[in-house]
């Protein structure tokens, strides 16, 4: 759903199909799925659904603006060896959520006992139980699947009462249902939705569209229900493989990959959530309401979800990258999967036989940029530097110097920082004209077509009479990020990559500077591991060991409480900049009295 | 000067008593009281309840703000904004009570007069 092409027609005529396969494919050239390529798929025997032969609905209503999409850097980490890949024998798994950096903290650290269980972790208010963590006997954690789960259909209405709408050769009535809005001091709103069998009609004459006889109808496994929170449930009381896999069967949206380890020694990984079964290509362009063969036809059955268990090369991860390759027979949709963080953590899992608590800490605090090692090399030998200043000269050796590492006192990531911003808006400035036709390619694409098509069309930069291709747009972005790092450091010092970055954790109220942190000083940008960009990051780091019991380790960048006035408001965040860790005290014993600062009873009122 | 110290503590003692039951206004009841029964003169008449009150209240937020290593009160001076300086957040929070303590006291003054009169 996420390539939001609206206007097909004129889609095709700029770019036609092989263009637009080349610019948005299904699948990078490099893939190291969440999932290994290893995977034999051969259980799943079901008849996939064909791909009508019907013509793309064009668009008949003009859209102002399409709904905000969610922050692009929520993202996650999590992997698990096995114990033959584990220094001690034991399993090791770890989790970190990214998100954006917040106080009070987004996460708190509990410990929940009972006389029949024990479990331990990260959880967020309002949840029950914990959501990344562990007990006596599992551990699990969570990073997106951003699987696609929603999409949109074009509607027909017979008329402007919007009674009934077309499908199937016939008028179908629709539903209607009036929320109500009460308006603190006002009138209350009274707000007709109409539903389709698809879903709601989301986009129509009274929202951001035009035309009173169409509209836009969103299906969305997320309006289905379920009941998401008995899976956590089940893992802070799971005592085994069969356990865990109980728990996430019923979980249906947002997908995640469930990452898992026990202390009998499996290592798993599930993407779990309930998946339409779409046909080739379904979803990637608007599709017709009125035609059933557009219609959700069944749902990938659970069992068929894809999941590995105990693989052969002794470790599972997931990074939010693509789930699977071509063998996985269910079409997946590419809604932009990240590219770089799985491939740092698969390549480190590959290089060496047995892994250690620290392997794992340097692990989620790898500031590597793998991005920037793919493209820069190409940008240094096809540049043409003749024209360069002296000065500029000084700031292209600084970054020729560098070795991909975004580390704080580095002069070189504020300058890739800078450079590729410029760089990734001025070759796709031909979408500026009408932002809303669709999604600009994915970073991946973006630099492929760079260092692969540098002579493109679309290289040109529209409003110039020049013809530029790649090559000229590395030197006209990299003279303007050497104009803005000269400025930059005339008004505010060194520009080293703590300070350009200038990493804050903010207050919930517009980061209200008197209740949050600045120029937190963290390497790292939103493609490295250690995903720590301006005001999102790692928003929890946990390394459990699966001995028994397990012995946890857990970081974040906030405090145990919200109270502004609070030592303990904020006290990790510098523990949590330097990549340390806190050994979690997982007590065993209800009345056991070492390390505990305070204690509070509540006895109920009889 | 007798008539000075009389005053001073009265409007300490009663302000005190008063903080248990009254929001920040006690002091003003405080202040208008003590030159009620107890006549100043001149630049005294609010200068003596504003001291007492700025005493006060300084040594109060002294003693709420110590228990927790001044962290929110370098917070507020952050906010208001006082460049994060706490012992700056004491003295405006005592200037502030005495103010209102003074200007109470010239109120309790003028009443004291009219009585007399």
């Amino acid at each position: 759903m996420v390539i939001l092409i609206w206007n097909i027609p004129m889609l095709l005529k700029v770019f036609g199909k092989d263009r637009f396969d080349l610019l948005y494919p299904d699948f990078f050239d490099i893939n190291d799925p969440v999932i290994s390529k290893e995977t034999d798929w051969s259980f799943i025997d079901m008849k996939m659904p064909e791909t009508p032969e019907s013509e793309i609905p064009s668009d008949s209503i003009t859209l102002s603006e399409t709904l905000e999409k969610t922050n692009p850097h929520n993202g996650s980490n999590n992997w698990a060896v096995s114990g033959e890949k584990s220094y001690s024998g034991h399993p090791i798994l770890a989790n970190d959520p990214h998100l954006s950096l917040n106080l009070p903290s987004i996460w708190f650290v509990m410990q929940l006992a009972t006389p029949e269980h024990n479990s331990f972790g990260a959880t967020l208010p309002g949840a029950l139980g914990i959501i990344s963590g562990f007990n006596n006997h599992i551990a699990w954690g969570e990073t997106n699947a951003t699987r696609d789960v929603l999409d949109w259909y074009k509607i027909e209405f017979k008329d402007t009462t919007r009674k009934e709408y077309k499908h199937d050769g016939q008028w179908k009535k629709t539903t209607q249902r009036i929320e109500e809005i009460k308006i603190r001091n006002g009138k209350t709103l009274y707000d007709t939705i109409i539903y389709t069998h698809h879903g709601p009609v989301t986009y129509d004459h009274n929202f951001k569209g035009d035309n009173p006889k169409a509209g836009y109808a969103m299906q969305w496994v997320g309006h289905m229900g379920g009941n998401n929170q008995r899976t956590f449930l089940k893992f802070n009381e799971g005592k085994n493989y069969d356990d865990y896999l109980n728990a996430l069967k019923g979980y249906t949206a947002p997908a995640q990959n469930f990452v898992f380890a026990s202390t009998q020694g499996d290592i798993a990984l599930w993407i779990q959530g309930k998946f339409p079964n779409k046909w080739e290509g379904q979803g990637k362009f608007l599709l017709d309401g009125s035609n059933p063969q557009h219609d959700w036809q069944n749902f990938i059955p659970q069992a068929f979800n894809a999941h590995t268990k105990n693989p052969e090369r002794g470790f599972v991860s997931s990074a939010n990258q693509h789930p699977v390759d071509e063998s996985y027979p269910f079409y997946v949709f590419n809604d932009g999967y990240e590219t770089y963080r799985n491939r740092t953590i698969n390549d480190f899992f590959r290089s060496k036989d047995k892994f250690d608590i620290q392997d794992f800490k340097n692990l989620q605090n790898n500031n590597y940029n793998l991005k920037a090692s793919e493209l820069l090399p190409y940008v240094f030998a096809n540049m043409d530097t003749s024209s360069l200043n002296t000065e500029e000269m000084d700031i292209l050796n600084t970054i020729k110097m560098w070795d991909f590492y975004s580390e704080i006192d580095q002069l070189a990531p504020s300058i890739w920082e800078s450079w590729w911003t410029k760089l990734s808006e001025i070759i796709w400035d031909e979408y500026d004209a009408d932002p809303l036709v669709m999604d600009k390619p994915f970073t991946y694409q973006t630099i492929e077509m760079l260092k692969n098509q540098p002579e493109d069309e679309l290289m040109d930069i529209v409003s110039t009479p020049e013809k530029e291709t790649a090559k000229d747009l590395f030197l006209i972005t990299f003279k303007e990020t050497a104009k803005e790092l000269v400025e930059w450091k005339a008004a505010h010092g060194d520009y080293n990559w703590s300070a350009y970055k200038a990493t804050f954790v903010g207050h919930l109220l517009q980061a209200l500077p008197a209740f949050s942190r600045f120029d937190v000083p963290i390497g790292g940008d939103y493609n490295t591991v250690n995903a720590a960009s301006k005001n999102h990051g790692p928003s929890w780091r946990m390394i459990v060991e699966m001995t028994s019991p397990p012995i946890g380790y857990g970081i974040y960048p906030g405090g145990q409480s919200g109270n502004p006035g609070s030592k303990y408001y904020d006290n990790f965040i510098d523990q949590w900049a330097a990549g340390d860790y806190i050994s979690l005290l997982f007590m065993q014993d209800q009345d056991a009295k070492k390390d505990i600062m305070a204690t509070q009873t509540l006895i109920p009122n009889r | 000067m007798k008539n000075n110290l009389i005053n001073f503590a009265v409007t300490l003692i009663i302000a005190i008593i008063l903080s248990q039951f009254l929001p920040w206004w006690h002091v003003m009841v405080a202040g208008f009281v003590s030159t009620l029964f107890f006549g100043l003169k001149r630049s005294a008449v609010f200068f003596i309840p504003f001291l007492a009150v700025l005493l006060f209240w300084m040594v109060y937020a002294f003693w709420l703000g110590n228990a927790n290593d001044f962290i929110l009160a370098e917070k507020i001076a952050v906010l208001l904004p006082l460049g994060g300086s706490w012992p700056l957040l004491l003295l405006v929070t005592g200037f502030i009570g005495g103010v209102a303590a003074g200007v109470a006291a010239l109120l309790g003054n003028q009443c004291r007069l009219l009585i007399k009169r």
